[in-house]
């Protein structure tokens, strides 16, 4: 509305300038006169714009569309000022001064300034508006950085390994040293991944294995599990930390819950340009309305979309009978 | 002479209090190991301990719902791991609790106050526990199943644009893809969480989320522009309202 009202201003200021320089000029009618039919001739183009101007830009390109507003709002305003001043409506049609002509003229000038101002603030508002969402895409990435970290320094998952460790210390001392040499494997390529910000997948499986033969010093006969990795695929550079997530998912959304347990299975191959990576688990799977559980599968796919743009996708499925699979493409040259 | 059964689904844990349990109270019986509630029901049927030590977090059945199928006269342990909302539910609860891994010191506390009374049972406490430490029970539909067959993808909410009414079927659309579902427009606005999805048409629920910007047309009808899709939403009147403000 605030916006209507100014641009109506403006209008009807740039029309009593041209009266005046008109007035000035030609000097023939008077300064009411010409201010008069400048503004009525002015403001039927503005409000012809306004109501119709956008649906003749959506059957027309835009300069094509001005050309009927144009001759709309200047008849209206020509036969309106006629009949207002001189009380005949073909008044301004037919006099020698070449009204008509002149009332032409700067209505496609007022109408070139108009749209260049128009356009000028959408460009602005556009300018603004990609600056702050690369701004919110920046923050968005560190912060999903920081919660990978805590992600992986999870509270519960290291109480659970910890208490395990104490469990085992007694009666079966060579697991709980694995363990403990397990979760400083995780911890520590964790810690250098998240600096270097790239590893292979040769790494990534280093740490899966750690991560799962942790988990199966928990659950035992529970939990079972296999890494299948296609040979050329070993010395692939990738992002870090992106296949960890879903593994956890599997185990904790997947495979604790089930009573009797499950499997997880990891496949890494190419598959035409495409690096494959799939975590397949038979566990309880994904309920349509459970709880918001995803916050690891929101970082996967925010740290794609900055690393990737749109090139990487995150698929998740429903496994037969049960369980879920979760597959990660991404473009195999990039990264 | 006391008796008592130990449930846990991890091996490790369960034999760890076990061994600290007969350390520290060797007149104790224990009579058996249970690896989740199902079993721990039988078991308790079968021998009748007057204690049970009780995991909470387990597969299938939680600890919390497998203690209020249990008789009456049986003393309640509850065993979790850390969980700081746990803890103060606990002690709200006056239940007995001991937190994992279970230390000596704690555990002869516990024994102590067994010995001391052997059937006292606050069990009008447990709804109340239940509620506290039960995780809250989301009913926002988060998952939506597309395509048909034997495997189905499966689309998180928070990744869908919008969804759109066609003929028979709804279109639910990502960033970079179109699927077909089998929910319609009226079953998502009622499942959908409401502050987050908003109907603009009677055929069109948008992620508000997803909003670039809202422009009216001179008839009050808003159009609106998407952050990652090219479509252009438009809103019929009587939903109109909830640009107002934008």
């Amino acid at each position: 509305m605030k916006n209507i009202v100014a641009s109506y201003l403006m209008t009807s200021l740039f029309c009593l300038a041209i009266a005046a320089l008109l007035w000035v000029l030609s000097g023939r009618t008077g300064f009411l006169e010409s201010a008069s039919v400048s503004l009525c001739i002015g403001l039927s183009i503005q409000t012809s714009f306004l109501m119709i101007g956008s649906r003749l830009e959506q059957m027309m390109p835009r300069y094509l569309a001005a050309i009927p507003n144009v001759v709309i709002g200047f008849t209206t305003g020509l036969l309106l000022g006629g009949i207002l001043i001189r009380g005949n409506l073909m008044f301004y049609f037919d006099d020698e001064s070449s009204t008509v002509v002149l009332a032409v003229f700067f209505g496609v000038i007022g109408y070139v300034i108009f749209r260049g101002r128009v356009r000028l603030i959408d460009l602005r508002a556009q300018v603004a508006e990609q600056a702050l969402a690369k701004k919110q895409q920046e923050k968005e990435f560190l912060a999903s950085q920081l919660k990978l970290l805590q992600a992986q320094i999870e509270p519960h998952f290291l109480f659970n390994t910890l208490s395990n460790v104490v469990g085992m210390i007694h009666t079966n001392p060579a697991g709980a040293e694995n363990t403990l040499i397990n979760l400083t494997k995780l911890l520590r390529s964790t810690l250098e991944r998240t600096r270097d910000g790239e590893s292979t997948i040769n790494d990534e499986v280093t740490l899966l294995r750690a991560y799962l033969d942790i988990q199966k010093t928990r659950m035992q006969d529970r939990l079972s599990y296999s890494i299948n990795v296609q040979s050329e695929c070993e010395l692939l550079t990738l992002a870090p930390l992106l296949l960890q997530p879903l593994v956890e998912n599997a185990i904790i959304h997947g495979i604790e819950p089930a009573e009797s347990g499950g499997e997880v299975v990891i496949n890494i191959l190419f598959e035409e340009d495409e690096l494959v990576m799939q975590v397949i688990d038979n566990g309880v799977g994904i309920v349509e309305h459970g709880p918001s559980t995803s916050i690891g599968l929101e970082n996967v796919r925010k740290r794609l979309e900055t690393l990737y743009d749109n090139a990487a996708h995150l698929y998740l499925k429903t496994n037969h009978p049960h369980g879920v699979i979760a597959e990660l493409r991404l473009p195999a040259d990039k990264k | 002479m006391t008796t008592a059964i130990l449930v846990d689904d991890e091996p490790n844990l369960l034999s760890y209090l076990d061994l600290k349990l007969r350390e520290c109270w060797p007149e104790l019986d224990i009579i058996g190991h249970a690896a989740n509630g199902l079993e721990a029901l039988v078991l308790v049927k079968k021998r009748q301990p007057d204690i049970i030590f009780l995991d909470i977090r387990m597969p299938g059945q939680s600890g919390l719902v497998v203690a209020e199928k249990l008789p009456k006269d049986i003393r309640v342990v509850f065993v979790t791991a850390y969980d700081q909302y746990a803890v103060d539910a606990f002690q709200k609860a006056a239940v007995d609790y001991l937190l994992k891994p279970v230390t000596v010191d704690r555990l002869k506390i516990t024994i102590e106050r067994l010995k001391a009374a052997p059937i006292e049972q606050p069990s009008a406490d447990l709804k109340a526990l239940m509620a506290a430490i039960k995780e809250p029970e989301a009913f926002v539909l988060k998952w939506i199943k597309a395509g048909s067959g034997e495997v189905t993808e499966l689309v998180n909410v928070d990744d869908v644009v919008f969804f759109k009414s066609e003929q028979k079927y709804t279109v639910l659309f990502t960033k970079t893809h179109e699927h077909l579902i089998r929910k319609s427009i009226s079953e998502l606005v009622d499942e959908l969480d409401p502050d987050t999805f908003w109907q603009i048409h009677r055929g069109v629920i948008v992620n508000a989320r997803e909003i670039l910007n809202a422009k009216k047309d001179f008839r009050g009808r808003y159009q609106l522009n998407l952050k990652s899709r090219s479509e252009v939403l438009r809103t019929s009147p009587s939903y109109s309202h909830l640009f107002r403000q934008m």
